[in-house]
């Protein structure tokens, strides 16, 4: 029996593979909705209706207390806009801010974009952001079929509970892995170019390493889901694809009421590069960005 | 091995092999400050030894006779070797190699880990008494290798890094009590009890009440010295369950049918190799043969695969015996092993309470500053070459304890504690090896005092 480190690292490795991340089941308390709109009063009473229909899902809809901005509550002063509402999100402290990108009509004729204020609060305020369609589209009844999508999915249980609570009863949750082809495929070529490790052992057993943890951690929401007698059905999606391309083609195979990303990067202020760019791209369907 | 008649030789000649031995204990000691392979070490000293023997002609070239009376032709060096123990040792590893890719015992470990719910207190109990069962059951090398990574990972997981350095120093302490409860847990253990002519059940009944009330002494000193408390709160208690929860025990389990065959030929290894000596036919054959026979018949799942199998062996151990025993059997040729013989007579000659006790405290401390197998292999030839020493002699339990316990007071006196310090150097933990002596020594002084009292007064 060899005495070897690479015995003894053999034995780690094993180890630690069979350390997983567990899902804890705690979906956030959604008391208080924030829906910033540039409309009038009555347009905006309006689309608080349809969006309230929409989040019928959450487990207190029937008791969400709704405060509704409009353009006059918020667009008029001598403040900038943006600041007024920002100010009045960080007066009200709700638990999400409903909102449509372009508002006050700023950069609406250049559609791959935000807009300035759905780009300063998603940059600014840690309170989750559901982004509607435009107006134009028309906004799916319920949440039915809902995904969350990310290139990290294991051990997030904060993206997931955001998921168990944003799905509707009975509905179907998509929880989808995306790893990344063209770095995994830089590192092959990296691991090949190094006499010391097999390179054939990489590229067989690397892909199946980084897809196993995901889907390790679906199968632990799945059960403790059926352990909570959550009825939502949990529908793994773990595979590799490159950049937004994979992540469309997610979206237009499963047709989905709602998608959930995750927005914020703990090196940057900034919204991440992957969400932005889905965010702009993924036009026609409602985003919870958190 | 076969027998050797020794000539006297002139005493210039005895010490000039005997400064031969003793350089190659001394490289043996200093393995890690040489930075060479032991079977480096022996080989070289292997090589150096015969050629000198050849040259002055103490060596016994010609045919060897078989038992059917037929001559053969050998190398002078393949009779030296002692093809009984490198047959058992080849075997078993093959098999116990063969059979931990099931994942079997690293379910076990991960199931005790869980069972734990997380308390270091009852942690540090289970994975001493994994520690004891797999040095037993495997050899102290592996127990070592796989309870040390476990600790390593499953204290990183609960944010107890701070207690791992007192768990690797007491599991590897703890691998060589383990290691004295078969006849096949440790090298010194098959040399001298396959010389002293020791049937496995007898050795695991001799050896189990020592080893159970050392590993009890062992764990509660442990508990003493390192400041290992249970979990108090109940908050505490929530969280550290909660994160061995995440641990799967089936996650290295890659075919359930293998699993499930590996615990039947584990159980079946274990069984027919106790009863190897009692068993017709078998008995002839050899624990050799029981070894290399249930290697072979687990590695039938991977029959298209099995040169990988092959090359997992650790070759440095078998060809360190290999050497080791040329040139042991070079000394003997020599007449070195007749003087040591005469000084371990004069031990011998102290009583049967003082030389007894003596013989195994001089085995206890060779073993601490070299390596064990060198020591038992010269020990066991002395003894059995003495007349009126039988295999119930406590002479015999004398070397075994002190071969096998004296590795514990440094960390170069086993290859499993060489181990433990590797697995706490692997994660940052600083133990010199001062420092190891003294964090050890009153576990070593501890186990050394204990196989005293059991082998002069319950064994003698």
């Amino acid at each position: 029996m060899p005495t070897g480190d690479s015995k003894l690292d053999a034995f780690e490795s094993l180890f630690r593979s069979a350390v997983k991340d567990v899902f804890h089941l705690a979906p956030p308390p959604i008391e208080r909705v924030l829906l910033l709109i540039d409309q009038p009063p009555e347009q905006a009473e309006h689309l608080r209706q349809a969006v309230s229909g929409f989040l019928s899902c959450i487990d207190s809809a029937d008791a969400l207390s709704w405060e509704v901005l409009s353009a006059e509550q918020w667009t008029q002063g001598p403040e900038a806009p943006i600041h007024r509402a920002m100010a009045l999100i960080d007066d009200r402290k709700p638990d999400l801010v409903v909102t449509r990108r372009h508002q006050l009509g700023r950069l609406s004729n250049l559609p791959h974009t935000l807009g300035s204020v759905v780009d300063t609060l998603t940059q600014s305020i840690q309170t989750p952001v559901l982004l509607l369609p435009p107006a134009d589209t028309q906004l799916p009844s319920s949440t039915d079929r809902v995904m969350v999508l990310t290139d990290h999915l294991s051990g997030d249980d904060r993206l997931v509970n955001y998921g168990v609570q944003f799905t509707h009863r009975r509905g179907t949750l998509f929880l989808a892995h995306v790893e990344d082809e063209g770095i995994l495929e830089y590192y092959l070529e990296a691991i090949g170019k190094m006499q010391s490790l097999n390179s054939e052992v990489a590229r067989a057993q690397l892909p199946k390493r980084l897809l196993k943890t995901p889907a390790d951690y679906i199968d632990s929401v799945t059960q403790v889901l059926r352990d909570a007698q959550v009825e939502e059905q949990v529908v793994p999606l773990v595979r590799l694809g490159r950049g937004v391309g994979a992540y469309q083609q997610l979206m237009a195979e499963h047709d989905i009421d709602l998608l959930i990303l995750n927005t914020k990067d703990d090196r940057q202020d900034a919204m991440d590069a992957m969400a932005y760019a889905l965010s702009v791209q993924l036009r026609s369907r409602p985003l919870l960005l958190l | 091995m076969i027998p050797v008649l020794t000539a006297t030789h002139p005493p210039w000649m005895v010490a000039g092999f005997a400064v031969l031995l003793a350089v190659m204990v001394l490289a043996l000691a200093l393995e890690e400050v040489l930075h060479a392979k032991k079977s480096m070490i022996t080989g070289v000293f292997a090589v150096i030894a015969l050629f000198a023997g050849a040259v002055a002609g103490i060596l016994p070239f010609g045919a060897v006779q078989l038992p059917n009376g037929h001559p053969i032709e050998l190398p002078v060096f393949i009779p030296a070797i002692d093809w009984g123990v490198i047959i058992i040792i080849l075997g078993s590893s093959l098999f116990i190699d063969t059979i931990s890719r099931s994942g079997l015992f690293t379910w076990t470990a991960i199931k005790l880990t869980k069972l734990s719910g997380g308390d270091p207190l009852r942690l540090l109990v289970f994975y001493s008494a994994l520690t004891i069962v797999f040095s037993a059951v495997l050899n102290n090398v592996t127990a070592m290798i796989i309870v040390g990574s476990l600790s390593a990972v499953s204290l990183s997981k609960l944010g107890k890094r701070d207690l791992l350095l007192g768990f690797l120093l007491t599991e590897g302490l703890l691998t060589n009590i383990g290691g004295l409860l078969t006849l096949i847990s440790s090298v010194p253990n098959i040399i001298l009890g396959n010389l002293a002519g020791i049937a496995f059940v007898k050795f695991f009944l001799v050896a189990a009440p020592y080893a159970v009330l050392a590993t009890l002494l062992t764990v509660l000193l442990a508990i003493t010295l390192f400041g290992i408390r249970p979990l108090r709160t109940d908050e505490e208690k929530r969280q550290a369950a909660e994160r061995v929860a995440g641990f799967d025990e089936n996650d290295g389990i890659a075919s359930q049918g293998f699993f499930m065959a590996s615990w039947v030929l584990l159980a079946g290894f274990i069984a027919l190799i106790a009863m190897t000596s009692v068993l017709p036919y078998l008995s002839d054959l050899g624990m050799g043969f029981v070894a290399m026979g249930f290697a072979v018949a687990s590695m039938i799942k991977y029959k298209s695969t099995v040169d990988k199998n092959y090359a997992a062996m650790d070759w440095d151990l078998l060809f360190f015996f290999i050497y080791l025993f040329i040139v042991i059997n070079v000394m003997e040729h020599a007449g070195v092993l007749d003087g040591i013989g005469e000084g371990i007579g004069m031990l011998i000659e102290l009583g049967d309470t003082v030389g007894t006790g003596a013989l195994l405290v001089a085995a206890a401390l060779a073993s601490a500053v070299t390596d064990n197998v060198p020591l038992a292999a010269v020990l066991g030839k002395i003894l059995s070459a003495r007349e009126g020493i039988t295999s119930d002699s406590p002479l015999w339990w004398a070397c075994i304890f002190g071969a096998n316990l004296g590795g514990n007071f440094t960390p170069i006196g086993s290859a499993s504690t060489v181990v433990a310090v590797s697995v706490m150097h692997k994660h940052d933990l600083k133990l010199s090896f001062v420092g190891f002596v003294k964090k050890a020594l009153p576990f070593a002084v501890l186990h050394v005092l204990l196989a005293l009292v059991y082998v002069l007064f319950v064994l003698g």
